[in-house]
C-alpha cells in the first residue's frame, strides 16, 4: 500500500507534538473514543460485522500517526501504529483528518470525498462500503461526546471546544492564503504550460489522422476486425 | 411537481424528511432491490419506524422491489411485497412481471409504481404495464428526451417520474449484463452493479488505478476526479485512442432545465443515490427543494451548486437534451 502526501490543514502543524506525545497517552485517548463508541453506538459493530471480523488502517494525512482499527462486536480496538506494515490489515483508509472525522459524523459524503481524491481507499472496498454505510445509519455527535467526557466539567469543555473549533477555523483560513501565495505563481506556470500541451496534443493527434487517411488512400482497403483495435487501457 | 428522495438508512430518511421530501424510497436489506450494498438498507423493524416517521410529516415512502426474482426463490420477493404493503408504504415499486402480477392479484389496492429497471420507454409497453397489472406510475429510463418524454405523456394514462440528479446509466436498464460479465453479480438478478467486493483501488505513485473483477477500469492521474467503477464508465483504448467510450464519469442534475420538466408534463422527480450519505441527500434534496419552491412561485431556477457531490464533480442534463445529436 502506498505513502501517501501530507494534507495542508492545521493538524500538520500539530503533528511534531502528535508523533511525540507518550504512546501511552495516546492509547489512552484511543481506549476511551473506542469505548464510548462501543457503547453508544454498537449498531455499527453489529450492522458491519454481519459478514466477519476485520481490521482497517486508518491513514490521516496531516498527522505523521496512523490508527488501527479492529472491527469486533464485543472487542472493538483502536492503536496507534507508526508504520502501516506493523500490523495486517483488510483495508488502508488515507485523507485529511477533518475529512475523516466529518465522515465518521456523516457530515460529509464519502462518495463525494472519494470521486474529489480527497479520501483514498486501498484493499477491501465491501469492507469500507460497509463501515461507511453503517457509520452513517447513525446520529454520531463527537462535540457532545468528546464534552461529555469530562464529566461535571463538560460546560467548560464545550465553551473551549468552540474556541478550538474557532481556531481551528482561522488557521485553516490563514494557511489556505498562505497556500495560494505561494503557489499562484506556480499554478499559472503550469496552466500554461497545461494549454501549450494541450494544443501540442491536439496538433499531433491531427498529423496522426492526417496519416493514417493518407496511408489508407495508399494501400488497397484491407479488412480487420474492430476486436483487434479494442483492448483495455491497462498501463500495468 | 414532487420530490422523490432516495434513503438508505433511517438516518438517511429522516435527512431526506427534514430537507423537504415529497417522497421517500428505500429498499429492504437484501437482493430485493437494486441497491444491495453491504451495511445499507431497512430491516422490517426499521422500515415500519421509517414509515411512521415520513407519515407523521406528511411524506410519502415508496419500497423498491426492483429486481428480478432468481428461480426458486421467489418467496424472497413475494415477501418484501406482502410485509411492505403491510408497513403501510405508499407504493410499490416493481420491474417483474411476474411479481407485478402477484402485487395486483395478492394486493389489489396497493399502489404500483413500474421501476426503471423494466425500461418501458414507449407508449405501447406503458399502456401494457398499465393495462395488464394496473401500474400507475412509470419511472421512465434516461435515455429519453424531453420531447420524446412529453410526446408519452401525451398518449399513456399513467404518471410519469424521471430521474433529477445523481448517477446516469446509458444502458437499457434491468437489461445491461457489464456488470454480470466482469463480477457474476448484477443489478438486475444481485441489487449490485459492480459489487464493492470485486472493487479494488490501487494508488500507485500519483495515480489511482480502478479495477473490477479482473478489468482495469481507469487509471487517474493525480488532478482528474475519479467516477464509480462500472464498466461503462470506463476509459479504454479503441482506434490508438484513450477515451471514455460509452459514458464520462458525470452526475445528472436537471436544476437548469426544471421549468422544462414540468411544462413536459412529469409528475415526479426522482433523486438517485441510495448508497449516498445522508450528507448527500440533506444537501441535494434541499436544493432541489428550494429549486421547485421558487418555480411554483414563479421565479427562475438558479444555478446548481451541487457539482462538489457529482460523479466525476462534473454534471450533465444527460439525455433530455441530447446536445450531441
Amino acid at each position: 500500500m502506498s505513502e501517501s502526501h501530507p494534507s495542508f490543514t492545521p493538524f500538520l502543524l500539530i503533528s511534531p507534538f502528535v508523533r511525540n506525545a507518550p504512546r501511552a497517552l495516546v492509547q489512552k485517548i484511543c481506549n476511551h473514543a473506542m469505548a464510548t463508541m462501543h457503547t453508544r453506538h454498537k449498531a455499527v459493530f453489529e450492522r458491519v460485522t454481519e459478514r466477519e471480523t476485520f481490521a482497517l488502517l486508518i491513514a490521516p494525512t496531516d498527522l505523521d500517526m496512523m490508527f488501527y482499527l479492529k472491527i469486533d462486536p464485543d472487542q472493538p480496538e483502536l492503536r496507534p501504529v507508526c508504520h502501516p506494515s506493523e500490523e495486517p490489515v483488510a483495508a488502508r483508509i488515507s485523507g485529511p483528518l477533518p475529512a475523516l472525522l466529518e465522515l465518521l459524523q456523516g457530515k460529509s459524503d464519502g462518495d463525494a470525498l472519494f470521486f474529489s481524491r480527497t479520501l483514498r481507499i486501498e484493499g477491501r472496498t465491501d469492507l469500507v462500503v460497509a463501515l461507511r454505510n453503517a457509520l452513517d445509519g447513525e446520529e454520531i455527535d463527537l462535540r457532545t461526546a468528546v464534552s461529555n467526557s469530562f464529566g461535571v466539567a463538560s460546560p467548560a469543555a464545550r465553551v473551549m471546544l468552540r474556541f478550538a473549533e474557532t481556531l481551528y477555523g482561522q488557521v485553516q483560513h490563514d494557511m489556505d492564503r498562505s497556500a495560494h501565495a505561494l503557489t499562484a505563481s506556480l499554478e499559472r506556470r503550469l496552466g500554461g504550460l497545461d494549454k501549450r500541451t494541450t494544443a501540442q496534443a491536439e496538433a499531433m493527434s491531427r498529423i496522426e489522422n492526417s496519416l493514417q487517411r493518407n496511408s489508407r488512400r495508399a494501400k488497397p482497403a484491407q479488412t480487420t476486425s474492430p476486436k483487434d483495435d479494442f483492448a483495455f487501457n491497462d498501463h500495468t | 411537481m414532487e420530490l422523490v428522495c432516495p434513503a438508505g438508512t433511517p438516518a438517511s430518511l429522516h435527512a431526506a424528511v427534514d430537507a423537504g421530501a415529497d417522497v421517500v424510497y428505500c429498499g429492504f436489506r437484501d437482493a430485493t432491490n437494486a441497491r444491495n450494498f453491504p451495511g445499507l438498507n431497512f430491516s422490517r423493524d426499521e422500515l415500519r419506524d421509517a414509515v411512521r416517521y415520513a407519515h407523521k410529516h406528511d411524506v410519502h415512502v415508496y419500497l423498491a422491489c426492483n429486481t428480478y426474482p432468481q428461480a426458486g426463490i421467489e418467496y424472497i420477493w413475494q415477501a418484501a411485497i406482502d410485509d411492505a404493503v403491510a408497513i403501510g408504504v405508499d407504493a410499490v415499486i416493481l420491474a417483474d412481471i411476474g411479481l407485478l402480477r402477484y402485487a395486483r392479484d395478492r394486493h389489489p389496492d396497493a399502489r404500483l409504481h413500474l421501476s426503471v429497471q423494466a425500461s418501458a420507454s414507449n407508449e405501447e409497453a406503458i399502456k401494457f404495464y398499465h393495462r395488464e397489472f394496473a401500474v400507475r406510475r412509470v419511472v421512465l429510463p434516461r435515455v429519453l428526451s424531453l420531447e420524446e418524454i412529453r410526446y408519452l405523456n401525451h398518449r399513456i394514462p399513467v404518471e410519469t417520474e424521471v430521474f433529477a440528479f445523481g448517477g446516469m446509466c446509458v444502458m437499457a436498464e434491468g437489461r445491461c449484463s457489464l456488470s454480470s460479465y466482469a463480477t457474476g453479480e448484477s443489478p438486475n438478478m444481485n441489487g449490485v452493479c459492480s459489487p464493492a467486493a470485486h472493487v479494488h483501488y490501487e494508488e500507485r505513485d500519483d495515480m489511482t488505478v480502478s479495477r473490477l473483477g479482473d478489468f482495469t477500469i481507469n487509471i487517474y492521474d493525480q488532478n482528474e476526479k475519479v467516477g464509480y467503477p462500472t464498466l461503462c464508465k470506463g476509459r479504454f483504448r479503441a482506434m490508438n485512442k484513450s477515451g471514455y467510450l460509452f459514458e464520462e464519469p458525470t452526475s445528472l442534475d436537471v436544476t437548469a432545465i426544471l421549468p422544462e420538466l414540468a411544462e413536459a408534463g412529469v409528475t415526479a422527480l426522482k433523486i438517485e443515490g441510495r448508497q449516498r450519505g445522508k450528507a448527500y441527500i440533506s444537501q441535494v434534496v434541499s436544493a432541489f427543494r428550494a429549486s421547485l419552491d421558487r418555480i411554483s412561485q414563479g421565479q427562475l431556477t438558479t444555478r446548481s451548486s451541487l457539482s462538489t457531490l457529482s460523479e466525476g464533480q462534473s454534471d450533465t442534463t444527460g439525455a433530455y437534451r441530447r446536445s450531441w445529436q
